[in-house]
Order: C-alpha cells, then structure tokens, then sequence
C-alpha cells in the first residue's frame, strides 16, 4: 500500500532506522525523531496499517516492578526496512533535485556596495 | 449501543412528550360520540393532555440529562476498568495522572484503538518527567486530535474492509 512521505513519516522511519533490529517505545521515537508525541500515534498507526512497522505490548509485570504502566514497543518489519530505506533515499533524491531546480534567493554576483567598497 | 446511554436518553427526551401527546388525543378523540360534545371534551382533554405531558417532558428531560451526564460517566468508568484489567495497570496511579480531557477524547476513537491509545499516553504521559514536559505532551496529544480521530478511523474502516474480503 502507498503511504505519503511527509517530514514527519520520514523522521519517524529515520529513527526506527537508526538500528533496525532494536525495539523503540513512544518516547523514544518522540526522542529520536524530534516530533511531538501527539504527532508520532497517527504516523505509527499509518505505518502498522501499511505492514512497514510491528508492535508488541511489554510485559505488565516488567513494568509494575518499575511502576510505570506498559510501553508498548515498534519495530520495523523485513519488508519495512527495504522499503523505509528506499523511501528515504528517494526522498533525499527529491530533496536534492529540487534544490538544484530551486534558483538561488539572493544574486551571486557581487553588491554594488560590495562593489564601491 | 455501549455508550449510547446518553444519546439514547436524548432521544426519549426529544419524542417521549410527542408520543404521549398523539396518545393522549387519539383517546379524547375516541371518546366524542357527537359533535356536540366535542367542545366539553376538548376542554378536559386540552388539560389532561397538558398536564400528563408536561409532568412526563420534565420526566423525561430529567432521565435525558442524566442520561447524557451519568451515561457517559458509566462508559468511561467502564472503559477506564477495561484498561486497568486489560493491561493489568495500578489503576489509581495511572488515572490520576491522565487528564480526564483525554478520556473523553479516547471516546471518538474505536474501541480496541481507544485503549490502545490511552494506554500509550497514560505510559507516555508517566515518562513524561516534570509538570513542564507533561503539560506540553497533553496538549500536543489535544492539538493533534482532529488527525488521530482521522487515522485511526480510517486504519479501522480499511481493516474491517480487508477482513471482510478474506
């Protein structure tokens, strides 16, 4: 299924990227990736809905000895991964091109005070 | 209907008074033999009518708002004890902690989503350190709303859909 590569999808997969084979929890996706925890809920549902990302409930009791309520844990799938890395070098491809087509906002030339000094 | 309470008893508030009107007329109008005695009738019965609907609208209404108010009460409550055995979560600490604003949000969500959610953000929301950090997480979880009511309605109805096609 397609999903729309916007910043914050792209940060989110950045951070589960950053090591695949580790388990991330809420907050430290917020951490990793620099969004606010509200926006990261919607991003991950979007990326289970589409198979790139699994979760998986922590143990109530691991988290009672440390009396704190469950986390619940992501993880990017086999398939998620290739396409996570596709997608981001694509995106960064995009960005690249587009900068290049972007014309510059100021003239290079030199000022024509650059130019009396 | 669970959770429905409310809305239900709106309704009744809403037709019950226009019910009770239509069969209070239907048996005044049975009672007219003739037309002479119509006018006796309608007097008595104008009354009576009046009465018994008034007494069963303020009724009625009193029911709808309870309903509404004590409804949506028992629903959280219920919610909120689906939770704590689901997870198996030290129910006080976890629920004084999460603002009641993001119970009633967890409502507009689907059901399984719902716990889910509020799961996370009563972990996250515990994690969050100081009141500063918390505060800012609360009203990023508010602000972002419109967006996870969305999704996860989407992710729902998309998911049903498959189900239903395998």
């Amino acid at each position: 299924m397609g999903l729309r590569m916007t910043v914050g999808v792209q940060a989110v997969l950045g951070a589960l990227l950053q090591d695949p084979d580790t388990e991330l929890y809420g907050l430290e996706i917020v951490k990793a990736s620099g969004l606010e925890p509200g926006t990261i809920y919607p991003i991950l549902q979007r990326l289970r809905g589409a198979g790139w990302v699994s979760d998986r409930w922590e143990d109530p009791e691991a988290g009672r000895t440390e009396g704190r309520p469950p986390r619940r844990y992501y993880r990017l799938t086999i398939e998620g991964r290739a396409r996570a890395i596709h997608a981001l070098q694509h995106g960064r491809d995009r960005s690249r091109l587009s900068s290049l087509l972007t014309p510059p906002k100021y003239p290079t030339g030199p000022t024509p005070e650059a130019g009396s000094a | 209907m669970r959770g429905d309470e409310g809305r239900i008893g709106g309704i009744a508030a809403f037709f019950c008074p226009i019910i009770i009107w239509a069969v209070c007329l239907g048996v005044f109008g049975g009672m007219l033999t003739s037309l002479d005695d119509l006018f006796i009738y309608l007097r008595y019965a104008f009354i009576v009518v009046f009465v018994v609907a008034s007494v069963v609208a303020i009724g009625v209404a009193i029911f709808g708002t309870l309903g509404i108010l004590f409804g949506g009460e028992l629903h959280l409550s219920r919610r909120r004890r689906r939770l704590d055995q689901h997870h198996a979560l030290q129910g006080d600490k976890v629920l004084h902690q999460t603002p009641r604003t993001l119970y009633w949000m967890c409502r507009l969500l689907p059901k399984d989503e719902a716990i889910a959610w509020l799961t996370e953000v009563a972990s996250s929301l515990a994690e969050a350190g100081d009141k500063g950090t918390r505060r800012r997480y609360i009203y990023s979880y508010l602000r972002t709303s419109p967006l996870l009511i969305w999704t996860s309605w989407i992710e729902y109805l998309r998911d049903s859909y498959h189900k239903e096609l395998s």
